[in-house]
């Protein structure tokens, strides 16, 4: 990412960003689409994945005037395609509950995502969730 | 891949009509867990690239620079709003 912002400044953006607590990656998942923050008892809820009533992005990305064609597309983490698998129009979602296997789902998804894009990008909105990242931290350590 | 990787090829491959943004959903403590309220487990960054210039831009000289200035921080609540 340095090196995007040293060829092209204009066009790169880097903030410091605050989570939510807490910060757990199916709550944050569902705060994320919903813009919301959760309520201690659906915090507990939520370890249990469902499918998501709440108005959402992606929920709204197709229901505004004219975009009712507009593609939404996931790949990555599985319990995104189980939690609004009815709002994509493709999604693939690997597995993600191996901490020692930080390649499977990242390469997976990259690729998918890969494809997309040489597909000639006809989504409105792509989302991938890896978690490489996460997994080597819960493995092996944050400096690894 | 590492996750650098996908990035970069990600990025080798977008129209000039797409913008990729990247964040995480939360920090890490010094043992790489998370699931809390301390700073490590909420701190995180948000990224933006796209080939055409932001109509807005006001950009740090190094990542380091963005990172410590707290006045900028943005809240993982705002996502949604920012992507759409």
């Amino acid at each position: 990412m340095r090196d995007l912002r040293e060829s092209f400044p204009e066009g790169t953006m880097l903030f410091p960003m605050t989570s939510a607590s807490p910060t757990v990656t199916s709550v944050r998942v569902k705060n994320l689409v919903n813009g919301g923050i959760s309520t201690f008892f659906e915090v507990m809820e939520e370890f249990m994945i469902s499918e998501t009533a709440e108005d959402n992005i992606l929920f709204q990305v197709k229901n505004r005037p004219g975009g009712e064609d507009d593609k939404v597309v996931f790949y990555g983490d599985h319990m995104w395609p189980e939690r609004f698998g009815t709002l994509f129009d493709r999604s693939k979602g690997y597995p993600a509950h191996n901490l020692k296997d930080f390649d499977t789902l990242d390469n997976g998804a990259a690729s998918d995502i890969l494809k997309e894009l040489d597909n000639g990008s006809d989504f409105k909105l792509m989302i991938g969730h890896i978690i490489g990242i996460d997994s080597a931290g819960h493995t092996v350590g944050p400096f690894h | 891949m590492d996750t650098s990787e996908i990035i970069h090829s990600i990025v080798d491959k977008m129209d000039r009509h797409t913008t990729l943004i990247i964040f995480g959903d939360h920090g890490m403590t010094n043992n790489g867990d998370h699931g809390g309220s301390s700073e490590l487990e909420l701190r995180t960054i948000l990224f933006a690239h796209q080939k055409t210039p932001f109509p807005m831009h006001h950009h740090h000289d190094t990542m380091e620079d963005a990172f410590f200035d707290m006045d900028q921080t943005i809240k993982i609540l705002d996502v949604p709003a920012i992507v759409s």
